[in-house]
C-alpha cells in the first residue's frame, strides 16, 4: 500500500465523515433554526419550510411587537429586579458557607454535604412537591398581613433557598483549589477573623463570586413555576403564560421567546466551562 | 499537629456562623414546606379551607355576637314568640270560619263579601308573623319547623286558597251550586293542610317557650356548619386510599418507569454516538460543531421545549407536515403515544449534551499511548475502539446514565411545556378502577396538576408523599451505588 493512496483515503473517509457530521448538527439544530426563522418571519404565516421565508421576506415586525408590549416590558424590569435580589442574596449566603464547607471541620459537615448532594440529585421531583407546600404557607402568612404573594424578594430568597445544595457544593470545589496557606499565613500574622474573610478570602475568591452570580441570574432568569404560584409576572412566567393559550400567534411568540432566552444564552457563553465542571459535580466527579 | 492548628485556626462556632444563613434559608423555603407537605397529605386541604381562617374567626365572631344577643334579649324574644302564636291562633280560627262557610253555606247565604273580609284578616295576621319570624331581632327562622312550614302555608293560602277562591267565583255576583261543590272539593283540603302547618308552627314556638337554649343552638348551627365547611380536617389515609382507588395515580407512576426505560437508553445512546463521532480526528471543524452542539444546554427550557412543541404541532409544526406527506400522522394533541415518543425525543435533545460531554471527558483522558501502541500492533479502528476505548469510558457513562434517569424520573418540564400530561381520555389501569385521566401526566406532575388545576392540596401532598418516597430511594440507590464507589473521600 502506498502513501499516496493511503492519504487519499483518508481525505476521501474524512469528506464523507464531516458532511455526515455537518448533517448531524444541521438535524438536530434545526429546531431552534426553525424557531429563528419564524421570529424573523414577516406577518402572521405558519412557516413549514425554509424556501418560504424567501417569498414572504425577512422582518423584525415581531421584535418590535414584543419589545413595545407594555406588559413584556414591565415583566423584564420585574425579572431584572428579581435577578438581581438573587445574586445579592446568594453572594451573601453561599459564599461564606462554601467557605466554611471549604476550610473548617465541624460536627456534621460531612453529612450535610453529603445530604445536599442527595436532595440535589432529586431536586426537580422535591422543589415542585416542596412548591406546593410553600405557597399553602405563603398564602398563610398572606392573610394575616405578611404581604408575600406578590412579593419580588420573597421570590428572590425562594430561589436562593433552592440553589443552595447545588451552589454550596461548585464554590466548595472551587475554594478547595485556592491554596489553604493563603489564610493560614494570615492568621499566623496576627490578622483577625474579619480581616481574613474580607481582606483575604473574598478577594482571593472572586472568580467564584462570579460564577454564584452569573449561576443565580440563569436561575431567576429561567425559572416559571414559583413566580406563576406566586402571581410574580416576571418575564418567564409571562412568556409561559402566552404559551399556554388556545390560539398562538407563533411568530410573535417565538420572537418574545427568543428575546426572553437571549440573556441566558449569553451567560452561557460565559460560564460554558463551568457548566459542564458543574454538571459533574452531581455525578461524584466522575 | 496538623490536626491541633486545624481546630484552632478555624473554630467550629465560626464554621456554624458562617452556614447559618444558608441553613436557614434552606430549611425555612425548601425543608420545611416538605415537612409541612407531609402534614397537609393527611388531611382535606383545597383552595376553601387552606387560608380560611380570618374568615373562621369572623363566623366565630358572629356566632359569639348572635348567641349573646339571644340571651341578653330572651325577655323581647319570648314576648314575640307569644305575638306569633297569638297570631296564629287568630289564623286559625279565620281560616276554620272559612272553611264552615264553604261547606255548609247555600248560593243564597254565602256571602263574598265576609270571604273577602276573612282574607284581609288573615293576610294581616301572616304578614305580621312573617316579619316577626324572618326579622334578624328573633332569629325564629332558624328554628326547625318554623321557616319552611311557614313558607309551606303562605303558598298554601295564597296560591291554594285564594287561589282557588278567585279562580272558582271570579267576578260572579250569582254563586251556583257547582261553584261551591268545586270549593268543598279543592279548597277544603287545602284549608286543612294549612291548619296542620299552622299547628306545628304553634308546637314549635311551644318548644322555643319551654326550652330557650334550643333556639339558641339552632340559630348557631347553621354557622357552625359553615365554619366546618371551610376548616381543614384531618382525614387519616383518605388522601392516599383515593389515589389508589382508580387508575389515574398507579398508571402515571406506571407511565413515568416506563419513561425512564425508554427514555434513557435514547439519551445516552444518541449522547455516547456523538461524542465518539465528534472525537473522531477525522472531521474538519470538530470543535467548532461539537461547541453547536453543546447549544440545547444554553437555551433555558422553556425556549426549547416550546420550540419544540412549534416544531410537531399537529397540522401546524413542519415536522408533522413532513410526516404527513409521507403517510405518517403524528398527533402530540390527540394520541397518547404519539406525545409519549414526542417526550422521548424532546428529552433526548436536551439531555444528549451531558451524556456527550461526560463521554467526551471520558475519552480525552484515555492516555496517547495505549492507542498510539494499539495502532503499532496492527489492531482494526474497530479493535481500537471494542478493546480500549469503550471499557475504558464504560464507567463514567454508567454514571451519567444513572443521573439521567434521575432526570427522566422527574420529568415536569417537558410534558408541562408540550402538552401539559395529555391527551384525556379513559383508562383502566390493571386491577384499579376505570376512569378518566390525562394519561400523560407523569408523577411529578400529577401532583402539580392536582394542586395547580384541582386545587386539591391534600390530595396533591398525598402524591408528593408516594413521589417523594420514590425519589428518596433512587437518591439512596445512586448514593450508595455510584457515589460511595467513585468518590472515596470525596465528601
Amino acid at each position: 500500500m502506498s502513501v499516496g493512496s493511503g492519504y487519499w483515503i483518508r481525505f476521501i473517509a474524512s469528506i464523507v465523515l464531516t458532511t455526515f457530521a455537518a448533517l448531524i448538527v444541521f438535524i438536530l439544530l434545526y429546531p431552534v433554526f426553525y424557531a429563528v426563522l419564524s421570529s424573523l418571519v414577516r406577518g402572521q404565516i405558519l412557516v413549514t419550510d425554509p424556501t418560504q421565508i424567501m417569498r414572504s421576506g425577512l422582518s423584525l415586525e415581531h421584535y418590535v411587537k414584543a419589545i413595545s408590549d407594555p406588559r413584556f416590558v414591565s415583566a423584564t424590569g420585574l425579572s431584572l429586579l428579581v435577578a438581581l435580589t438573587n445574586i445579592v442574596f446568594a453572594l451573601l449566603v453561599i459564599t461564606p458557607a462554601a467557605y466554611a464547607f471549604s476550610r473548617f471541620k465541624f460536627t456534621g459537615r460531612d453529612a450535610m454535604l453529603v445530604a445536599y448532594l442527595v436532595l440535589n440529585q432529586v431536586g426537580g421531583g422535591f422543589g415542585v412537591a416542596s412548591v406546593i407546600a410553600l405557597y399553602v404557607m405563603l398564602l398563610k402568612l398572606n392573610q394575616i398581613g405578611i404581604p408575600v404573594i406578590g412579593n419580588p424578594v420573597v421570590l428572590a430568597a425562594i430561589y436562593t433557598a433552592g440553589a443552595v445544595p447545588f451552589q454550596t457544593w461548585m464554590v466548595k470545589n472551587y475554594l478547595d483549589a485556592l491554596p489553604r496557606e493563603i489564610d493560614e499565613s494570615a492568621f499566623i500574622d496576627g490578622a483577625g477573623w474579619r480581616q481574613i474573610i474580607f481582606d483575604v478570602v473574598l478577594p482571593a475568591s472572586k472568580p467564584t463570586m462570579v460564577v454564584i452570580a452569573l449561576f443565580a441570574f440563569m436561575g431567576a432568569w429561567g425559572e416559571f413555576i414559583i413566580a406563576n404560584f406566586l402571581r410574580v409576572e416576571t418575564l418567564a412566567a409571562y412568556v409561559y403564560e402566552t404559551a399556554t393559550g388556545q390560539t398562538i400567534f407563533w411568530s410573535d411568540f417565538a420572537a418574545r421567546t427568543i428575546l426572553f432566552a437571549l440573556p441566558i444564552i449569553v451567560i452561557y457563553v460565559f460560564t460554558q466551562r463551568y457548566i459542564g465542571e458543574a454538571m459533574r459535580y452531581g455525578a461524584g466527579k466522575a | 499537629m496538623a490536626r491541633g492548628k486545624g481546630t484552632t485556626l478555624y473554630p467550629w462556632h465560626v464554621a456554624f456562623l458562617l452556614i447559618m444563613l444558608s441553613l436557614a434559608m434552606y430549611l425555612f423555603f425548601s425543608l420545611w414546606p416538605i415537612a409541612y407537605s407531609i402534614y397537609i397529605a393527611f388531611t382535606d386541604a383545597n383552595n376553601f379551607n387552606i387560608a380560611s381562617e380570618p374568615r373562621i374567626r369572623e363566623l366565630m365572631s358572629q356566632r359569639a355576637m348572635v348567641s349573646s344577643y339571644l340571651q341578653a334579649n330572651k325577655e323581647n324574644i319570648l314576648k314575640q314568640v307569644y305575638q306569633v302564636d297569638t297570631y296564629l291562633d287568630e289564623v286559625s280560627s279565620y281560616l276554620r270560619e272559612l272553611r264552615k262557610i264553604i261547606l255548609q253555606s247555600t248560593p243564597q247565604n254565602f256571602s263574598i263579601a265576609r270571604i273577602s273580609e276573612l282574607r284581609n284578616n288573615v293576610d294581616s295576621r301572616l304578614t305580621y308573623v312573617t316579619s316577626i319570624i324572618s326579622s334578624n331581632t328573633t332569629y325564629l327562622y332558624y328554628f326547625p319547623g318554623i321557616g319552611g312550614e311557614m313558607t309551606r302555608v303562605i303558598t298554601i293560602v295564597d296560591e291554594g286558597i285564594w287561589g282557588d277562591i278567585d279562580r272558582t267565583l271570579g267576578f260572579k255576583l250569582v254563586v251556583t251550586q257547582e261553584d261551591l261543590a268545586q270549593l268543598r272539593n279543592t279548597t277544603i283540603p287545602k284549608i286543612d293542610k294549612a291548619l296542620d302547618s299552622i299547628q306545628k308552627i304553634q308546637l314549635s314556638l311551644k318548644q322555643v317557650e319551654s326550652n330557650y337554649q334550643s333556639l339558641i343552638s339552632s340559630v348557631t348551627r347553621g354557622l357552625d356548619e359553615e365554619i366546618d365547611r371551610i376548616s381543614m380536617h384531618f382525614v387519616g389515609l383518605n388522601n392516599f386510599e383515593q389515589l389508589f382507588s382508580d387508575s389515574r395515580f398507579p398508571y402515571s407512576i406506571f407511565k413515568t418507569l416506563l419513561f425512564v426505560l425508554t427514555s434513557v437508553p435514547i439519551k445516552v445512546a444518541v449522547g455516547v454516538s456523538l461524542a465518539y463521532i465528534f472525537s473522531s480526528p477525522l472531521i474538519y471543524g470538530r470543535r467548532v460543531m461539537r461547541a453547536a452542539l453543546l447549544v440545547p444546554w444554553a437555551l433555558p427550557v422553556l425556549l426549547s421545549v416550546t420550540t419544540w412543541r412549534m416544531f410537531m404541532a399537529p397540522n401546524m409544526g413542519p415536522l408533522a407536515l413532513y410526516l404527513n406527506s409521507i403517510g405518517i400522522d403524528l398527533n402530540i394533541y390527540n394520541r397518547e403515544w404519539d406525545a409519549f415518543l414526542a417526550y422521548n425525543i424532546v428529552e433526548m435533545w436536551l439531555a444528549y449534551p451531558f451524556i456527550m460531554t461526560v463521554t467526551m471527558a471520558a475519552i480525552s483522558s484515555i492516555p496517547k499511548e495505549l492507542l498510539e501502541s494499539a495502532l503499532v500492533d496492527g489492531a482494526s479502528a474497530w479493535e481500537r475502539f471494542k478493546q480500549i476505548m469503550l471499557p475504558l469510558t464504560a464507567r463514567p457513562i454508567l454514571f451519567a446514565s444513572i443521573l439521567t434517569a434521575g432526570a427522566s424520573l422527574q420529568a415536569f418540564m417537558v410534558p408541562l411545556l408540550l402538552n401539559n400530561g395529555g391527551p384525556t381520555k379513559e383508562l383502566q389501569f390493571l386491577w384499579f378502577s376505570r376512569t378518566t385521566s390525562a394519561v400523560n401526566e407523569m408523577m411529578v406532575l400529577f401532583g402539580y396538576n392536582r394542586a395547580y388545576l384541582d386545587q386539591q392540596y391534600g390530595l396533591s401532598a398525598a402524591a408528593y408523599l408516594v413521589v417523594v418516597l420514590i425519589l428518596l430511594l433512587y437518591a439512596i440507590a445512586w448514593y450508595f451505588l455510584i457515589y460511595k464507589r467513585t468518590a472515596p473521600g470525596g465528601v
